[in-house]
């Protein structure tokens, strides 16, 4: 998990130079944001060709467009919604030679993965299993808000804007998310997984 | 933000909590671990919040130095060539900040007439305040105790208010009071009149909502007496903060339960919060505040429970949300709403 409140004030430093036209700036937010955008991209294909190329794309646009971009814009949100949007716009253009198209269709997956310590092993893996299974029951909207709310740690704000919603429905969605997670774990294994996360 | 009302599922929903847990830093730390000293009795709920965020360790594959390189490099040379096309371009900037300093002064300006209009206009009306559907006002009543009238709501207030008398209303539908401090006298007591009951108070926030069935009446802060309108007249019950009482007018019942009371006035803010809440309440809801006619033909669906928000302002955004939060189809024509799977 990262720590982005920390990142913040150099992110915005680093974007007001970029938009100056500082090339050193416009590398360090590449490397800086390269690989969030690479997971979020793996989350709607696995077509890591696709993503690399919507990822060029989208900083080729950016430094071309650099001196339309708003001051108050943080780079984070702002980049992973321009991924998203990119990345369905061509996924969608697939769909519609292949079917009918339907512009909402997407897919979304996402997976938990713990470290195995030696004491624990057999039980994370069933643990890993069993929150998995959970996380396959929800809707791709739902498996959304919670990657980008638990991993990425956006604000309700921030998820809302990415995904085009409503506030309350990115808080909805994550609440109604939460609450099937937590009916899929057996209370005896969430008692252990406080001793293995600790560990 | 009340955290002792918190269930484990709100610990895990709020965002200083959330931060906590996922990224501490010095203030998240400083303040929880301290309040969790002050509230052992919340160490149960919180650890379940704390253990079902650090359940979703979602796994991500590292980006290869390859790929890395790969796209760095054909990102820069397109800017390379981008930049040799466009050196003669010239760059046209303006900068509208003093414009936009006089339209936010000029907004300033016109908001505070707007405000003094209003007012004026309320202080010259006869004093029967109604909202239609999917309207809310605020009032300022003469004592400068304010009024947040719900939707499809009425609200009969004496032209005169006598210097030494009680300050009394009328209230049909739903309402949000917050009661200023009188001293001494009758014009201490603050009474609000509905068909099932009086609320009689001192200074205070409250909600008043009468529903089909039902009277809700939510305490937020201070103290109130309900005087209850049934046969055996004169009964009274004294209310707490945080309490709310539902009194059922066929059956002559009193419910007392706590509850989380912002809740239930959040709609003075715009938005509803759902606890638990079925689908057929919400339809209700809707029913009253908008005027539209809810159809949900599926039962079970209709017995659905529902936690969240919704927005409130515009029917449209709080039906959108209400589709995408709970993944049913809601369809609009004319008058009537039906939700569908």
């Amino acid at each position: 998990m990262h720590t982005q409140v920390s990142r913040q004030g150099e992110d915005t430093r680093l974007w007001q130079l970029f938009r100056e036209g500082d090339r050193t700036a416009f590398t360090s937010l590449y490397n800086a944001y390269v690989q969030a955008l690479y997971n979020y991209g793996r989350r709607f294909t696995t077509d890591t060709a696709l993503i690399e190329d919507c990822i060029q794309d989208l900083f080729i646009d950016l430094w071309r467009k650099k001196d339309q971009l708003a001051d108050a814009d943080t780079p984070r949100y702002y980049l992973l919604k321009s991924l998203r949007n990119r990345l369905l716009r061509r996924l969608n253009q697939r769909q519609r030679f292949a079917s009918s198209g339907l512009t909402d269709e997407y897919d979304f997956q996402v997976e938990v993965s713990y470290e195995l310590t030696l004491v624990n092993e057999q039980w994370a893996a069933d643990q890993q299993r069993l929150v998995n299974r959970a996380l396959q029951s929800l809707s791709k909207r739902q498996r959304e808000v919670i990657y980008l709310k638990f991993y990425e740690n956006f604000s309700y704000e921030d998820i809302a804007r990415i995904m085009s919603l409503e506030v309350a429905s990115a808080y909805n969605l994550v609440s109604k998310a939460l609450d099937s997670v937590r009916r899929h774990l057996p209370a005896a294994y969430a008692a252990l997984l406080l001793i293995l996360l600790i560990a | 933000m009340d955290y002792l009302l918190f269930t484990a599922t709100d610990f895990s929903l709020d965002e200083h909590f959330q931060r906590w847990v996922l990224s501490p830093d010095e203030e998240t730390h400083a303040f929880w671990d301290t309040w969790l000293l002050q509230h052992p009795e919340k160490t149960a709920d919180v650890e379940t919040a704390r253990r079902l965020i650090q359940s979703l360790r979602i796994g991500t594959e590292p980006l290869s130095e390859t790929q890395r390189h790969r796209m760095h490099r054909n990102i820069m040379t397109a800017v390379q060539e981008n930049e040799e096309t466009e050196a003669d371009v010239v760059e046209l900037r303006t900068t509208n900040a003093v414009f936009r300093r006089w339209r936010v002064a000029a907004a300033v300006l016109l908001g505070t007439l707007g405000l003094a209009g209003t007012w004026y206009w309320y202080a010259n009306r006869p004093l029967v305040y109604q909202t239609a559907y999917g309207e809310t006002r605020t009032l300022v009543l003469p004592d400068q105790s304010k009024v947040v009238l719900n939707a499809n709501s009425e609200l009969r207030v004496r032209k005169q208010w006598q210097a030494d008398a009680p300050r009394e209303v009328w209230l049909d539908g739903e309402a949000y009071f917050e009661v200023t401090e009188q001293l001494g006298g009758q014009a201490a007591k603050f009474k609000v009149y509905t068909r099932d009951l009086t609320v009689e108070v001192l200074g205070t926030r409250f909600n008043v909502a009468e529903r089909d069935k039902h009277t809700d009446v939510t305490l937020n802060e201070g103290k109130v007496r309900l005087n209850l309108n049934t046969e055996t007249a004169g009964r009274e019950i004294m209310m707490q903060p945080g309490e709310m009482v539902r009194f059922s007018e066929n059956g002559q019942r009193v419910e007392k339960a706590k509850v989380k009371a912002e809740d239930h006035s959040s709609w003075t803010k715009n938005y509803w919060v759902l606890d638990n809440t079925t689908l057929a309440d919400i339809a209700a809801r809707i029913e009253a505040t908008y005027g539209y006619q809810v159809e949900i033909n599926d039962s079970e669906l209709a017995g659905e429970t529902l936690s969240g928000v919704l927005p409130t302002q515009q029917i449209d955004s709080l039906l959108e949300v209400l589709a995408i939060s709970y993944d049913v189809k809601v369809r609009r024509e004319n008058t009537t709403i039906a939700i569908t799977r």
